[in-house]
């Protein structure tokens, strides 16, 4: 019952099959802004797998309760006031963190995942399916920006977690970091690259028309 | 004059797609033709024309520090900022929801253009985005804070529809089966980023 | 020829169906259409475009482009013989050192495109086209001649799989692939590509014309010269138009000589090959753009003061009016569609020219854009066409079918929606104000982490920030804008919110200064700075010496950049940099002013490289450092009064 095949497939499905990012196409505007080095990367997808887990708890609570009609507005404002509420605690009793946090919390918020998955699993599934679906997608989403920023700090600016990973001699020999991968239009092209290889070996997920 | 100079930057210069990547989500899912690509950018650019004047005078009149003065000087030193992102979210929300019933109610030809574009839009990260933009870039007037909304939902509607002209355009193109629809869109967009840059730091 | 006819039918069956290199077939036939006009008809890619033969399509274009190879190959000896002191060497042989020094970089072109387009054909089972040609040779001709090898091929590599294979191959581009490949070099790599040394082949070519370059050469192109005026006027640089026109001056090899290129552009006309309704429209769009900008002309713009047909011969713009913008494949397809198409190219490639500060040059990039938008121009010129029909049918009586939805609401909502906003505001309010006082201590001593850094002070393990703080602080004070002090005791300046205090007008405003006794033993003076970045506030603190002008620390921070760009600014990295800087040059506050690597500053003053990537973040700390800083020059006059003394 725990982990029933239902919710098996709500767990690791948005690792692959349903990737938030590579097939339900949520997620693309932090992906781009986050991803230019691994360290942000891995905080953000860090914070989203929390984030997602819990919106989608609460609101699957909330289910039965909801207008049809204002569902929307309920929903956001929900997780702005959890977001809120995590960033303010934050804020007075561990200040460090809250200032790493602080530029990625209107990215969370705004964020078409949590939307997303509140709409089409919270607001129609139990607390515990809604949980482990939050965990699942967030961690497919992350899982996507760990992979954009690897590429994009490693030959944008050569370095891997701000360790210099291309040794000196590859510089002194002529080599250059590329100054285009750190700028949004070069993440969208990996992201492009990852959809490629990606439908590449699922190929029930290619599309029929351009 | 200024008003143009801004209407101008906030279309081309601070542009909400190729600029601040806002809004890229139903960008990209939507852009496949270009009557609903069309649809869809002057809902957007209705919404912001719509909720940053409103969302403006919220932060006036009741948001920043010392706004609520108007009330009585005893309330001059609160500050309710902190509520900002939510009020925002909030304004936005209703505001679709109220303009997607007065549409209903006095023009119903122009709700069954516009469809379901208009409750997708409270969902739009360009237009909370944009609320936020203004709220730093402190305008003086809701007149000032209107041309900028006018000037971004015009800005990203040029973006997806001349995206959508071009998924159109490749409609019969032999582009490799993995990359059919979404990837091919993806790559596209970054083409157009790069030769967006070309307007990036003109200062008017 | 028959000889050569009969092998190839020999070798014919081995690389068909069936045959021992029946994998390979692609590559003979590449061979085989080249040298033979195949006795087939395609059947698919661009074919459907456009009926013309294509092979004949594309030697006319390559023949079109022979003029600017040659006067490329001379022009580069011509300026690289010059810039080693020998400008009287033979002609002859600064031809043959410019095409010794273009043969590697049309072999990398070729071999890279060429290459990948085998390789696609092999994967695709497709036949290959021969679209690359052409771009191939306008690879070199427009990549500055220094640039490294290995990038001019990355880039090609680039630009062949992203901006061409993933397409569909020939004919279905979108965007023009050799200006895809300068762009990527030139947002890719801009150290090595911008700047006065990308244009001028200094070192030898295979041993060839090897020399020292001369002291103070400089291998600024016009527009390059242009770009870095300081002056009122454009008097002080010679441009001569006449060498413009027929193109020894430094640039990309293809670009500078509007003789060649002209030359080009007959041939293409006259073979009907190129559209003249987007030649037309794109020198007559640059024209108008450079009336406009004469009009509104001030030294701030620099390129806004050229004479607007001089204009046209300098930088890519002719190059790409005739070679780039006609490409029947990116540009628009329908007539009018021509004519908007060009003359917006035009338009805007001037206006990059003339308002960018970032790019001297904006032919490219305005090609690019446009071939963004191409489609959408066609499509609406269809459009309008068929509306005009439609309205035409109407009359006789025919109608639209009519589509309609439906929607319902209900009370219940707005007493939930009001009840969820008061219950969720009461919450966060309560939240807000029992944090409050300890969200505002972390604050405070924030700040004072913020201001210890600027003198490059770290409070140590074990003590509070607010001791230390003390300890180094010596005396706070708020100054007016004539230097008098106005103000002082502990707190004054520490109570300024800087956010508010920006904001206010007024002459009387009275500006905090933080005193301080730093680890070297003397006193430093630190000013608090508010500024604006990309997404967010930015603010700082920077320390002066007892001179008033040599900044001994500064300290950045931001709410809202970009991680790993903006937010650089934060680093140690960054802010380190300032140590040492001058605000003051000849007694004049220059401020220091925050550059984008590769270019000059504006101000005179002391400069500190840009982070990469985030330009509009790193102007912002200029902007912030020089209208924070301005007012407090009559005291910082002072101290230096003092110090003298």
């Amino acid at each position: 019952m725990l982990l029933s095949k239902k919710n098996k497939e709500a767990l690791f499905n948005p690792l692959s099959k349903d990737n938030p990012v590579l097939v339900q196409v949520l997620g693309i505007c932090s992906t781009l802004a986050v991803t230019v080095s691994l360290k942000p990367a891995i905080v953000m997808g860090i914070s989203v797998i929390a984030v997602l887990a819990f919106a989608n708890v609460i609101i699957s609570f909330m289910r039965k309760t909801i207008p049809p009609t204002i569902r929307i507005i309920v929903q956001l404002v929900v997780v702005a006031a959890l977001v809120i509420i995590v960033q303010q605690v934050l804020t007075a009793y561990s200040y460090d963190v809250s200032k790493q946090l602080s530029v990625f919390i209107g990215l969370i918020i705004t964020n078409c995942i949590l939307m997303g998955r509140l709409e089409a699993f919270a607001l129609n599934n139990r607390p515990w399916p809604a949980f482990l679906d939050g965990i699942g997608n967030g961690l497919g989403y992350a899982i996507i920006l760990v992979i954009v920023a690897f590429f994009r700090e490693l030959l944008g600016s050569g370095t891997l977690l701000d360790y210099q990973v291309i040794p000196q001699s590859f510089y002194d020999a002529g080599y250059a970091n590329n100054g285009l991968m750190i700028l949004p239009p070069m993440a969208l092209i990996v992201v492009a690259c990852i959809v490629w290889f990606h439908r590449s070996r699922n190929k029930d997920l290619q599309e029929e028309n351009n | 004059m200024e008003e143009l100079n801004l209407f101008v930057k906030s279309i081309f210069i601070d542009n909400m797609i190729f600029a601040y990547f806002l809004g890229m989500c139903s960008y990209i899912a939507v852009s496949k033709n270009v009557k609903t690509a069309f649809g869809l950018g002057i809902a957007v650019t209705f919404m912001l024309v719509v909720t940053i004047p409103l969302n403006y005078m919220l932060d006036k009149y009741v948001l920043q520090e010392g706004a609520l003065s108007w009330l009585g000087d005893s309330f001059k030193d609160v500050d309710l900022s902190f509520l900002s992102l939510i009020m925002f979210i909030a304004v936005i929300a209703s505001a679709t929801q109220l303009v997607e019933m007065a549409v209903e109610k006095f023009s119903p030809s122009l709700y069954n253009q516009l469809g379901i574009f208009l409750p997708l839009i409270a969902v739009n990260c360009a237009i909370l985005g944009g609320a936020l933009f203004m709220q730093q870039k402190d305008f003086g007037s809701a007149l000032t804070a209107t041309v900028y909304g006018a000037g971004s939902g015009i800005g990203w509607l040029l973006a997806i529809v001349g995206i959508a002209a071009i998924r159109e355009k490749i409609a019969y193109s032999d582009i490799p089966k993995p990359l059919k629809g979404l990837g091919i869109t993806f790559i596209i967009t970054g083409l157009m980023g790069i030769a967006f840059m070309s307007f990036l730091g003109i200062k008017l | 020829m028959k000889a050569l006819r009969k092998l190839l039918d020999k070798w014919k069956p081995a690389f068909h169906e069936g045959g021992k290199l029946a994998k390979l077939q692609s590559v003979y036939e590449g061979f085989e259409t080249f040298l033979f006009t195949p006795n087939t008809t395609s059947k698919s890619g661009s074919h459907i475009h456009d009926n013309n033969d294509m092979k004949r399509t594309m030697s006319t274009v390559i023949v079109a482009l022979i003029p600017c190879l040659l006067f490329a190959m001379y022009n580069t000896g011509l300026q690289h013989y010059i810039a080693i002191g020998q400008p009287d060497t033979g002609w002859f042989t600064m031809f043959i050192f410019g095409l010794l020094a273009m043969l590697p970089v049309i072999v990398v072109s070729y071999v890279v495109g060429l290459g990948i387009e085998f390789i696609s054909a092999q994967i695709h089972h497709k036949e290959i086209q021969e679209g690359f040609l052409v771009t191939g040779i306008l690879i070199p001709l427009i990549v500055p001649i220094n640039t490294p090898l290995w990038m001019t091929a990355v880039a090609t590599a680039f630009a062949v799989i992203f901006a061409k294979e993933v397409f569909g191959g020939t004919g279905m581009n979108i965007f023009n692939v050799a200006l895809i490949t300068r762009a990527f070099l030139f947002f890719s790599y801009p150290a090595e590509m911008s700047g006065d040394n990308a244009f001028v082949k200094l070192d030898s070519a295979f041993g060839f014309g090897a020399g020292t370059v001369a002291d103070g050469f400089s291998g600024a192109t016009p527009l390059g010269q242009v770009a870095t005026n300081v002056g009122p006027n454009l008097d002080g640089l010679n441009l001569d138009t006449w060498q413009a026109f027929v193109g020894t001056i430094p640039g990309s090899p293809g670009e500078t000589s509007m003789i060649a290129i002209l030359l080009g552009a007959a041939l293409l006309l006259i073979t009907g090959i190129a559209s003249w309704r987007v030649m037309t429209s794109v020198f007559a769009g640059g024209i108008v753009m450079g009336l406009i900008a004469n009009a509104f002309a001030t030294p701030t713009y620099p390129a806004s003061m050229l004479d607007p047909l001089a204009q046209l011969c300098y930088g890519g713009f002719a190059f790409a009016a005739v070679f780039m913008a006609t490409d029947p494949v990116t540009g628009a397809r329908t007539h009018i569609g021509q004519y908007i198409y060009g003359f917006l190219i035009g338009v805007i490639a001037i206006l990059i020219r003339v308002y960018n500060g970032g790019y001297p040059e904006g032919a490219m990039l305005a090609v690019l854009l446009m071939n963004a938008f191409a489609p959408l121009i066609d499509h609406c010129v269809v459009n309008a066409n068929i509306k005009r029909r439609m309205r035409r049918l109407k009359t006789n009586g025919y109608q639209e079918e009519d589509t309609t939805m439906n929607k319902n609401s209900n009370i219940y909502q707005i007493v939930y929606s009001s009840i969820l906003v008061i219950a969720v505001g009461a919450i966060l309010a309560l939240v807000y104000m029992a944090l409050k006082d300890r969200q505002n201590m972390n604050i405070a001593d924030d700040s004072r982490k913020q201001i210890l850094s600027s003198i490059r002070v770290t409070a140590p393990e074990g003590t509070t920030i607010e001791d230390t703080f003390n300890k180094y602080i010596t005396d706070e004070l708020l100054v007016d804008e004539s230097g008098k002090v106005v103000q002082q005791g502990k707190g004054v300046a520490f109570g300024v919110n800087m956010k508010k205090f920006v904001k206010e007008k007024g002459k009387d405003k009275k500006y905090p200064v933080f005193v301080a006794k730093a680890n070297d033993g003397t006193t430093k003076y630190i000013l608090p700075m508010y500024g604006a970045g990309l997404w967010g506030p930015i603010w700082g603190y920077v320390s002066v010496n007892e001179d008033g002008s040599t900044i001994y620390g500064a300290n950045f921070s931001h709410q809202g950049e970009t991680p790993g760009l903006g937010a650089r600014i934060a680093e140690p990295e960054f802010q380190d940099k300032f140590q040492g800087k001058e605000l003051y040059k000849n007694n004049e506050f220059k401020s220091v002013e925050v550059v984008k690597k590769g270019q000059k500053g504006t101000t005179g003053g002391d400069c500190i490289d840009a982070i990469s990537g985030a330009t509009i973040t790193s102007r912002g700390v200029s902007t912030m450092m020089q209208d924070c800083l301005a007012p407090y020059d009559a005291f910082l006059k002072s101290l230096r009064s003092e110090t003298a003394k």
